[in-house]
């Protein structure tokens, strides 16, 4: 079964996600990457 | 069933949390995305309800201070709370147990150091903290762990070996059972045809006097 991880990095914090439920992975992904990316705007 | 892992690191302290529950690491994510972002994030399709959470957590500090009254000592640097801001522990459920290479090389006495907390609560672990020796011992461990520690009450041979074979390197064949059954540390029952098996007051008495380390 495959596994995906998503991991990211800010300052000392470093936070691991992983998981074999793709779905999962995918929308927690795309709510970070949408939000950092507010962030940056 | 899928299982869900998430790993917080930040200078020396470490905590992982795994699940088989995709809700309860949404909710923690949630929570350290707010942290990254430095804003309230609204609620995900995977965001867990409050009462679900919290009947988790609850679950888990059952299952850990029954733990650590076994382990008479320490596991938590402040208690837990309903909703604490992060779980400094690896987070199982009945059936969930995920058994990591790095805890199988631990005992759990020594899993607690400085300022990492990680607690591993597999039956490689369980076994070393208690007074296993034999295949027998081994099997009635294994048994309290099962009940009183994964908090289930049955268990057939499968699952028992499919814990019990990588922990040990044996397998509980019947005839192990059928001691403990023997001198009443087993109960039995059959579900759907299938053998189901329980650890006794007497078998628990027996861990608790004779196998608790």
């Amino acid at each position: 079964m495959a596994e995906y991880v998503f991991k990211m990095k800010k300052g000392e914090i470093e936070i691991e996600l992983s998981s074999d439920d793709a779905e999962f992975v995918e929308q927690q992904l795309a709510k970070w990457r949408e939000e950092i990316l507010k962030k940056q705007g | 069933m899928s299982t869900y892992r998430l790993k917080i690191k930040c200078n020396n302290a470490q905590m992982e949390v795994v699940a088989k529950n995709g809700a309860l690491l949404a909710y923690e994510m949630d929570r350290y995305l707010e942290n990254f972002v430095n804003r309230k994030i609204e609620s995900a399709p995977y965001a867990a309800p409050k009462k679900a959470y919290t009947q988790e957590m609850a679950q888990l500090q059952t299952i850990l201070q029954g733990f650590d009254q076994e382990q008479q000592t320490p596991r938590f640097s402040q208690p837990m709370q309903s909703e604490p801001a992060a779980v400094q522990i690896e987070y199982t459920q009945p059936n969930f147990v995920q058994e990591t290479p790095v805890a199988q090389e631990q005992p759990v006495n020594k899993q607690v150091q400085n300022s990492q907390q990680e607690i591993y609560i597999n039956l490689g672990d369980f076994l070393a903290a208690n007074k296993s020796g034999n295949i027998f011992s081994d099997f009635i461990i294994s048994a309290y762990y099962i009940k009183r520690v994964l908090n289930i009450n049955f268990f057939t041979i499968k699952m028992l070996n499919s814990k019990f074979y990588p922990a040990t390197g044996s397998l509980v064949v019947l005839s192990i059972i059928d001691e403990a059954r023997t001198r009443g540390f087993i109960e039995t029952k059959e579900e759907d045809g299938t053998h189901k098996y329980t650890l006794s007051a007497a078998g628990e008495s027996y861990f608790i006097n004779q196998l608790r380390g």
